[in-house]
């Protein structure tokens, strides 16, 4: 058959009994009930019109009705994997609101357990509702095209449109209770679900990776921040002094370039800027000149007379020596006068 | 007067000090004292012109004395030059060039009376003092009459008291 988008249409009446119903579930069905005696009536009719048609059984299998099976099918699957997903995370929230008294347990989880159990229900559900949504659409195709028919919508309409008060009826009365229900047990997944994000993001590395930071800093005005920044209470909190004292400035002195620094310095400007001419007479005026004269004089002629001295010393000497051997006697007496009166004449 | 400089004394001569000095120290002295003596004698004579001139310089005309007078005012220069000198320091300029004193049996610079009649005994009879090569003890003629001895003294300052150890004081004040 043609026409994949009538094809939706045609799911709600699905319905195989082998399908376990939750009770919450029926009243989310409820519109599809009053449908299906007309369902099952026009699938009569349906079958009945489309009996001269081309369409066998075998053909149903490889035409869109097998496809929308399949979908279905998948669709199914896909539910119930999110379902015992979310039963994974209620367990979780579940377990933080109980007190916890695991040692009643046994060391076995009710929370898991229940979670296991909602689990192991929705896997069956979902093969089940898939197998039922195979026999389904196998067999449903044929009644589509009778389903959109004027005459059947406006019937099916007014009927819908009953069906759909009654519920919204029900639905405002119970409304207040199921909102406090979703909204105490949300509040108390997604923190749950916010943790569980968070161990499984290295969120460092995402920015890293993906966040020109580059970009950010080029486009914050640091100058607007440094104007909102009171630099003067900063240093008077610093104290200053506490870090000179840990300052090695001697340390600091040899790595200093003396040289280079007087290279850089304009010596002769500083000696014009100088008052030689006063130095020198202050200098002058310190220094006894005369007495450097006298005494630099005073030890070159007392160099000359040592010398001499020292000469005639060794005349008399000789003199003597030469005396005392014509004379032939021995060596003089020369002890000072002093020393000779206290030892006596000889 | 540097009265607290430490005389430092050449190799060998710190031992002769204080010892009697040789004949030929005491002639280089006396050669210097006979120059000296010259010159204070023509300073005389100058000082003599000098008077004649302010006296009456028309009539000035340089002195001319006769040879004797100009030995005895020689004679009278060296004796005063040479009793000044004796009695103060114990010796006169060409002593002091050659590191000698003249001192008295104490070991101290004669009085004025010795030192008069020494320096008259030595203008007298200069030839004295050759005696010094002999003598046993460097003695010449002037010193065996007055008891004096000529000694080797560096020393700037003179020897004071005849009981002070001379090598006490080397180089003090």
């Amino acid at each position: 058959m043609c026409g994949m988008d009538r094809i939706p249409i045609g799911e709600p009446p699905v319905e195989p009994d082998n399908v376990v119903r939750l009770p919450g579930a029926e009243a989310a069905e409820q519109p599809d009930a009053p449908e299906q005696p007309d369902e099952e009536m026009s699938y009569e009719e349906a079958i009945a019109a489309d009996a001269e048609g081309p369409v066998d059984d075998e053909g149903a299998t490889t035409t869109p009705g097998s496809q929308f099976a399949g979908l279905v099918e998948q669709g199914v699957r896909v539910g119930a994997g999110l379902f015992a997903a979310g039963a994974a995370a209620l367990a979780d929230a579940l377990r933080s609101t109980m007190p916890a008294d695991d040692d009643e347990t046994g060391g076995k989880d009710p929370a898991a357990t229940i979670a296991g159990a909602g689990l192991g229900a929705a896997v069956a559900t979902a093969e089940a509702a898939a197998g039922a949504a195979k026999q389904a659409a196998d067999t449903i195709g044929p009644a589509i095209t009778w389903l959109v028919e004027p005459r059947f919508a406006k019937d099916a309409g007014e009927m819908a449109a009953g069906a759909a008060r009654v519920l919204d009826g029900q639905w405002k009365a119970s409304q207040a209770e199921m909102v406090d229900a979703a909204t105490s047990f949300l509040g108390a997944l997604v923190p749950e679900i916010a943790r569980g994000l968070a161990d499984q993001v290295d969120l460092t590395a995402l920015v890293r990776e993906r966040v020109d930071v580059n970009a950010i800093v080029e486009d914050v005005d640091i100058d607007r921040i440094l104007d909102r920044v009171d630099i003067d209470a900063m240093i008077d909190r610093i104290d200053i002094d506490a870090i000179v004292a840990r300052v090695d400035v001697n340390r600091a002195a040899d790595q200093v370039d003396v040289d280079r620094i007087i290279a850089r310095t304009d010596l002769v400007a500083i000696i014009h800027r100088l008052d030689l001419a006063g130095i020198a007479d202050e200098v002058i005026d310190e220094i006894d000149l005369p007495r450097l004269v006298r005494e630099s004089s005073g030890i070159m002629a007392n160099e000359t007379v040592q010398t001499v001295r020292v000469q005639g010393m060794n005349a008399d000497r000789l003199v003597a020596h030469v005396v005392d051997r014509v004379l032939r006697r021995e060596a003089r007496d020369l002890l000072p006068p002093e020393r000779e009166s206290e030892e006596g004449d000889r | 007067m540097s009265g607290t400089r430490v005389t430092v004394f050449p190799e060998g001569a710190a031992a002769r000090q204080g010892t009697r000095a040789g004949a030929v120290s005491r002639l280089g002295a006396m050669a210097i004292d006979l120059v000296y003596s010259a010159a204070l004698l023509a300073a005389a004579y100058l000082g003599v012109a000098s008077f004649r001139f302010l006296r009456n310089a028309r009539t000035f005309a340089w002195p001319q004395p006769a040879f004797d007078e100009i030995l005895l005012a020689g004679a009278v220069v060296v004796v005063l030059m040479l009793t000044i000198a004796w009695s103060s320091t114990g010796r006169t300029s060409g002593m002091k060039v050659m590191g000698l004193r003249v001192v008295d049996p104490a070991g101290r610079p004669p009085g004025p009376f010795r030192s008069l009649l020494r320096a008259v005994a030595c203008v007298a009879f200069p030839l004295g003092l050759f005696w010094s090569a002999f003598s046993r003890r460097n003695a010449s003629v002037q010193d065996l009459l007055f008891g004096t001895s000529v000694i080797y003294d560096w020393r700037m300052h003179v020897p004071a008291a005849r009981t002070d150890e001379p090598a006490a004081d080397a180089g003090a004040a």
